[in-house]
């Protein structure tokens, strides 16, 4: 399932698949990533973390390849490219958050005092200017979570891979971070986020790659996608004046596969032809005197693709 | 550049555990258990010496380096290296060297006062107060390099593994039979600091070898494991 991609390709599979003995972590997955924010999605398991770790060189695929602009993985052209926030939530628990940026960005390949200077303007960036000389061991898991991002972002990569950037995170700081990461995007970075948190994804990007089982399961816009799921008729809700009066004009069109009352004014239906029912309603509504004060489709978000996708994921979109 | 930086900031990491602080208390044993039965007439040497190299440094060493290391590699913290522009091997390389440092201050400390201890209970020897540092020195980098390997290669239990094997070269191997001392660490200390490999004085009636032989198997001991380490390493998948 692959609507279009826009951009040149920052990441590329190639039929890569990845075993750890006999658990599947990767299966055939072949995609090209652009630039901007994409949402790497996927239950438990699914093979997000071993998405990731492959395109840093942490695993090798058992088969297929990848690369960063055009260059194989690993190796020293893509490790500065890349920035890297891995899911652990382990550090340099002994360092100052200053010293443990620092050192990282030494070990990129900047002198002394280049890499204090960035280790500083990166610990502003993601909100640590006051923690900066407190050790990480003392920190919170929002601080963490920050200081990941920090030391992925000293040697302005071009690609920024995010393995679970929400996790333990208040809301406060969720926003804080989705901001950060929207910003990233902003700047013409490709910024690979995985998340369980799909309501977070979805307020950063409409690019989503699903994975499920180590399969790729689609790639794209998520309203394109939805768009594509043939065999889970799209609910659409309206909000007006006689739910009554509507539906029963409602019913009588063919593309519309089942009706309910969601409330005293709510009527909410299925319909196979989301686009022909939008058409139709004006038309209806005049036709039949009801006043529509409001009309939403429920599932055309990310939280109803994701589950159509990953409960059902056999077969897919119909051709 | 960026291995100096892999030792900087591992030297900085050990200063700041209070276990390095603990097991480097290790090293004053020697000195005190030498001063007191030298005091007794039975020599600081004879009963420090051993002491010194067969059981402080090898048990300092494993669980002040290979505990470490290994744990690097077990919650993945090690990624953050990794995933720089430099080769792995580099990485232990590097930490080898930050924790040569701290292990090694130690163990001169702990020479040096044992030479003291030597010193002001017998017989003094002004040559053997550089002679048995520099002859721990030697031993202990040669430590420090088999316990990053074998904490990098044995992630899981690497403070365990460490001790077996030098149990297997320091302990089994000499007493099984005497030549299998030309593969025990502490024996090669032995004969650079020119203190006694068995206790009490016993043990070794074969000829020691050249110093620089005895240099020389240090050397690969340190090499070696560092060598084999960085060869697995480099092609082992992290997570």
């Amino acid at each position: 399932m692959n609507p279009t991609v826009q951009g040149e390709a920052v990441v590329e599979f190639a039929a890569v698949s990845k075993w750890y003995g006999p658990v599947l972590g990767l299966r055939e997955v072949s995609l090209a990533v652009p630039r901007g924010i994409i949402g790497l999605l996927g239950p438990n398991g699914a093979g997000k973390s071993t998405f990731l770790k492959v395109i840093t060189g942490e695993v090798r695929p058992s088969r297929g390849a990848v690369r960063v602009f055009g260059a194989p993985v690993p190796s020293r052209e893509t490790f500065r490219r890349i920035g890297y926030a891995p899911e652990i939530e382990v550090f340099f628990e002994e360092l100052t958050a200053r010293e443990f940026v620092t050192a990282l960005a030494e070990a990129s390949g900047m002198d002394g005092a280049t890499a204090r200077r960035r280790a500083e303007e990166t610990l502003h960036e993601v909100g640590l200017e006051k923690a900066l000389d407190r050790r990480v061991s003392t920190y919170s898991k929002g601080m963490r979570q920050r200081t990941k991002l920090a030391q992925a972002l000293l040697h302005d990569p071009d690609v920024v891979l995010l393995d679970e950037p929400m996790t333990g995170l208040d809301p406060l700081a969720r926003a804080h971070m989705v901001e950060l990461i929207q910003r990233l995007g902003a700047r013409g970075k490709a910024v690979i986020v995985s998340s369980h948190i799909l309501d977070e994804v979805e307020t950063m990007t409409s690019q989503i790659v699903v994975l499920y089982k180590g399969q790729l399961l689609a790639q794209g816009d998520v309203h394109a996608i939805r768009g594509m799921i043939d065999r889970h008729p799209h609910r659409v809700a309206l909000t007006c004046s006689d739910p009554r009066r509507l539906a029963s004009a409602l019913v009588a069109m063919p593309s519309v596969t089942s009706l309910r009352f969601a409330a005293h004014d709510r009527v909410e239906f299925e319909t196979r032809d989301p686009d022909g029912c939008y058409a139709a309603i004006p038309r209806l509504a005049l036709d039949h005197g009801v006043k529509v004060t409001a009309l939403t489709s429920p599932d055309d978000n990310l939280s109803a693709v994701f589950h159509y996708l990953t409960t059902d994921p056999r077969g897919g979109a119909t051709p | 550049m960026s291995t100096l930086t892999v030792a900087r900031t591992t030297l900085l990491r050990a200063t700041r555990r209070p276990s390095t602080w603990a097991l480097a208390a290790l090293a004053f044993f020697p000195a005190a258990f030498g001063a007191a039965f030298g005091a007794q007439g039975y020599g600081a040497l004879t009963t420090g010496g051993p002491l010194a190299l067969r059981l402080v440094a090898p048990l300092m060493t494993a669980a002040m380096v290979a505990g470490p290391v290994g744990e690097s590699f077990e919650n993945r913290t090690v990624v953050y290296w990794f995933t720089r522009p430099f080769p792995r091997a580099q990485v232990l390389v590097g930490e080898a060297l930050g924790h040569a440092v701290a292990a090694v201050s130690a163990m001169l400390l702990s020479g040096a006062l044992l030479a003291v201890a030597n010193a002001l209970t017998g017989t003094a020897d002004l040559a053997s107060l550089a002679r048995i540092p520099l002859g721990l020195f030697a031993e202990t980098v040669a430590l420090v390099s088999l316990a990053v390997a074998l904490g990098a290669l044995v992630p899981k239990h690497p403070v365990l593994v460490t001790l077996g094997v030098l149990l297997f070269t320091e302990g089994a191997l000499p007493t099984a039979w005497e030549k299998f001392s030309y593969l025990s660490l502490a024996y090669h200390g032995s004969v650079l600091s020119g203190l006694p490999f068995g206790f009490m004085g016993g043990e070794t009636v074969m000829s020691a070898p050249p110093a620089a032989v005895s240099l020389a198997v240090l050397a690969v001991y340190t090499v070696a494991p560092l060598a084999l380490a960085s060869l697995v390493v480099n092609d082992r998948d992290l997570g």
